[in-house]
């Protein structure tokens, strides 16, 4: 029971911090500093795919896509498209490709982000091609997006999986005990 | 046992093409061009983000409010300096304002004597900003005003400090602003030093650019620009930006300048919407 609440109260403040981030935080650094900011979505979309495979980090992608899509006001399919191919990318990574290596989050967050940002590129050609010219900057933000991502998913991951393996024994300790006891 | 594992791999191929179907169909389905009214998928992502967002805007509201005590009882004398200050420039202000209203008047009968529409200032639309795009690549937000309040999808957009942008789509109760620094928004500017005019887009980066129709105009650093109003979109005379930079573009033999919208589209909080094709005395 208590640890059912732990687990509720867990999640309302993770689920909290992420949208303050991503919708509140972040977008006014972005406007503030003129700078590209770390796109959560595409970095949690990943996160699912790496940890709980890649048909999950497709659904998760596509309701994080679609609910960006909804407060940016235009290219919404696009966003839910892009983000489901980075998690069932990432997902899809981990799976079949570099099973069990130490660089594999960061490969693997490689590929989820860069499939990502070709995959918005293509569904929307217009972000990429200004007043008839290609236009660098959208190459220069779709990398450093992905550079974000590569950066920021791993750590993430390794932080998810100690605290995951930290409270997953300390549940296995107590079940043992109370086993011990009856 | 041996047709377990096929038979799984079987019914998750199914669910995920299942998955890119629906996400291929909505795509299609909404697609930018579809239609200027929100759809009922992103009435639902604004209904999630409306709370956050208000959350957010009171909880740095009273952030800021706590840091002002702060920092007022530190510059109490600094204030009153001040304080004088502002009080002898209202007082200029004032007479400057009476001055300003008397020609007014007298533009509005002179006008009439010529047989010209003359130019009131209309009713203004205020708006709260309920959550800013959380995207690089579209430079938007949301607003707490839609269709049942009056705004149209065209409706231009304006803070206290200067042109904020236009509206791109709409529902009942909601609408979504493209900014000017956006990549798509185009808005046509005069130099308020010169009164030369151009075009000015935005770059994407939290900044435009600015070119003059004339190639052999003056354009400068520290220049103001104001909207010349003649894209018929946007009003006469809105502050626009001012120009940081300029630069010569050898291919078209034309100055181009980076602009620095006025306005601060981080802490954006309350905005006007202006009726489109209204005109606005500013």
């Amino acid at each position: 029971m208590v640890r059912g609440i732990k687990v509720m109260l867990f999640w309302a403040f993770a689920v909290t911090a992420f949208f303050s981030l991503a919708v509140g935080v972040l977008p006014k650094v972005r406007y503030d500093w003129h700078c590209v900011v770390p796109d959560l979505f595409i970095i949690t979309c990943i996160c699912v795919g790496l940890r709980k495979g890649s048909l999950n980090g497709a659904i998760v992608g596509l309701m994080l896509g679609l609910f960006q899509g909804s407060l940016v006001g235009a290219y919404h399919g696009q966003y839910g498209m892009s983000r489901l191919a980075a998690g069932f990318s990432a997902g899809w990574a981990r799976e079949y490709v570099l099973h069990e290596h130490w660089l594999m989050p960061f490969l693997c967050a490689l590929v989820g982000s860069a499939v990502c940002e070709v995959t918005m590129l293509m569904t929307a050609p217009q972000l990429l091609i200004s007043f008839g010219k290609l236009d660098i900057s959208a190459v220069a933000v779709a990398l450093v997006e992905t550079a974000y991502a590569v950066s920021i998913a791993p750590l993430v991951i390794l932080t998810v999986e100690r605290l995951h393996s930290k409270f997953s024994v300390g549940a296995s300790q107590r079940k043992q005990l109370s086993q011990l006891l009856a | 046992m041996e047709t377990a594992a096929p038979k799984r791999r079987l019914s998750r191929f199914f669910l995920l093409g299942g998955v890119v179907g629906v996400a291929l169909s909505l795509m299609l389905w909404l697609r930018p061009s579809a239609s200027a009214y929100v759809t009922k998928v992103e009435q639902i992502g604004i209904l999630i983000a409306t709370p956050i967002g208000v959350i957010i805007g009171r909880l740095s509201d009273a952030a800021e409010r706590v840091r002002r005590v702060f920092r007022l009882s530190h510059e109490a004398d600094q204030l009153r300096r001040e304080n004088r200050q502002l009080r002898r420039r209202i007082f200029e202000l004032e007479s400057e304002n009476r001055q300003l209203r008397r020609y007014m008047a007298e533009n509005y009968r002179l006008r009439r004597l010529l047989q010209l529409e003359p130019k009131l200032p209309q009713a203004h639309i205020a708006a709260e900003v309920i959550a800013v795009s959380p995207s690089n690549w579209v430079a938007s937000a949301v607003l707490n005003r839609g269709a049942k309040d009056g705004v149209s999808v065209g409706d231009v957009v304006v803070a206290c400090s200067g042109l904020v942008g236009q509206v791109m789509r709409i529902s009942q109760s909601s609408c979504v602003v493209l900014f000017v620094v956006d990549k798509r928004c185009g808005v046509g500017v005069r130099v308020k030093r010169n009164g030369a005019i151009g075009f000015m887009r935005g770059c994407g980066n939290g900044k435009c650019s600015v070119r003059l129709l004339d190639s052999n105009g003056d354009l400068r650093a520290g220049d103001e620009l104001v909207t010349s109003g003649l894209g018929e979109v946007y009003p006469v005379g809105i502050p626009v930006g001012k120009v940081v930079s300029v630069h010569q573009i050898e291919a078209s033999q034309t100055v181009e300048g980076i602009v620095e919208p006025f306005v601060k589209f981080g802490s954006l909080q309350e905005v006007f919407i202006i009726p489109q094709g209204k005109d606005v005395k500013w």
